[in-house]
């Protein structure tokens, strides 16, 4: 590949990362652009310098962005959206991987013949654990493929994109085989008062996160939104 | 001579209205008919066209379509539709009526009799 054309694939992949402009209008303007560097071209104009000229004339991004900005609102939109479904799944998945690691954890402690409050919170401590590994997981995988105002699916290879949903499938197998084995088993191999035992330590644990969760994250939120408007201020 | 941000906004609407009442046509070959009627003195940013046709096509007035150029290459083409036409007429009536009255007082001449 020549040079000129990595500076072409470069623009068109800055473009493309923005929220607001679709891919049909980055295809749009690349073809614009490919058309004057040819009339450039003709005029005498080298290659590189072609380029830079058509570069210019198409204007910058950011100035784009701020134009395409006013006719393609709804595109922000469903960009925001898409983060916040985005944010449902991850929680989702982390919610549902934590409590089949659970259940896994007491079908091999339950043999061991520590008390059904000790069992109780071994698997809670497991669960928790299991929830903090994925969302730690998501968070790195945020980072190491999202740039400002880029959707990281759009920046992912197609082979992780393939294994992300086979991980959700497995995970929605796993939670099946869950329900339909590992539980009845734990029901019918423990006496009806010890998994009753385990079940309630979970559920006091449950129960705090039901309180203590939502206060944390609307902290969170607050205190990410003053940083931000504080930004904003001293621009 | 370079023309103000406001009157490059408000003129662009009747002049891609205008190019498309001449035939389908598409990005870059509006752009070049700008510069070539305006003989190289209007320079838009090129980018800022597209922002405006897409809003143009949302309002109703052009539509488009996808069709191959001469070298093969995939062009979005742009057409008027009938709004599309209703909006020139209004467009234009509205520039001529600033025109004139600019025109008025520019080449009034102080009376000296």
């Amino acid at each position: 590949m020549s040079d000129v054309e990595r500076w072409i694939e470069q623009w068109h992949s800055r473009l493309a990362g923005s929220e607001l402009l679709a891919g049909s209008d980055v295809n749009e303007m690349e073809n614009h652009l490919r058309e004057e560097m040819e009339d450039l071209r003709r005029s005498g104009l080298s290659e590189e310098e072609a380029f830079l000229v058509a570069r210019r004339r198409l204007g910058d991004t950011a100035a784009l962005e701020q134009e395409f900005a006013k006719v393609n609102r709804h595109r922000l939109l469903t960009n925001r959206l898409w983060w916040m479904v985005a944010g449902v799944l991850a929680y989702l998945v982390a919610t549902h991987f934590a409590t089949v690691v659970s259940q896994v954890s007491l079908t091999i402690t339950r043999g061991t013949g520590l008390s059904p409050h000790v069992l109780g919170l071994v698997t809670l401590a497991v669960q928790v654990g299991a929830f903090c590994v994925v969302g730690a997981l998501v968070l790195w995988l945020c980072a190491r493929y999202s740039r400002p105002g880029v959707r990281p699916h759009t920046r992912i290879s197609r082979r992780l994109r393939l294994a992300f949903l086979v991980g959700l499938l497995a995970e929605t197998l796993a939670l099946v085989v869950m329900r339909m084995f590992a539980v009845p088993r734990a029901i019918t191999t423990m006496t009806p008062q010890a998994y009753g035992q385990v079940l309630m330590v979970q559920s006091i644990g449950h129960f705090a996160w039901m309180l203590v969760g939502p206060v944390l994250l609307a902290a969170l939120l607050m205190t990410m939104h003053l940083g931000s408007r504080q930004k904003t201020e001293t621009q | 001579m370079t023309i103000s941000k406001d009157l490059v906004a408000a003129s662009a609407t009747p002049l891609i209205l205008s190019i498309l009442a001449e035939g389908d046509s598409y990005g870059y070959a509006i752009i070049k008919r700008v510069r070539e009627l305006s003989g190289g003195r209007m320079e838009w940013a090129d980018g800022m066209l597209y922002p405006v046709l897409h809003r143009l096509e949302k309002q109703g007035f052009i539509g488009s379509y996808l069709a191959k150029s001469e070298t093969g290459r995939q062009r979005r083409y742009y057409r008027l539709r009938k709004s599309g036409t209703k909006a020139l007429a209004e467009h234009r009536s509205q520039w001529m009526l600033v025109h004139d009255t600019l025109q008025r007082l520019w080449e009034s001449k102080p009376c000296l009799t």
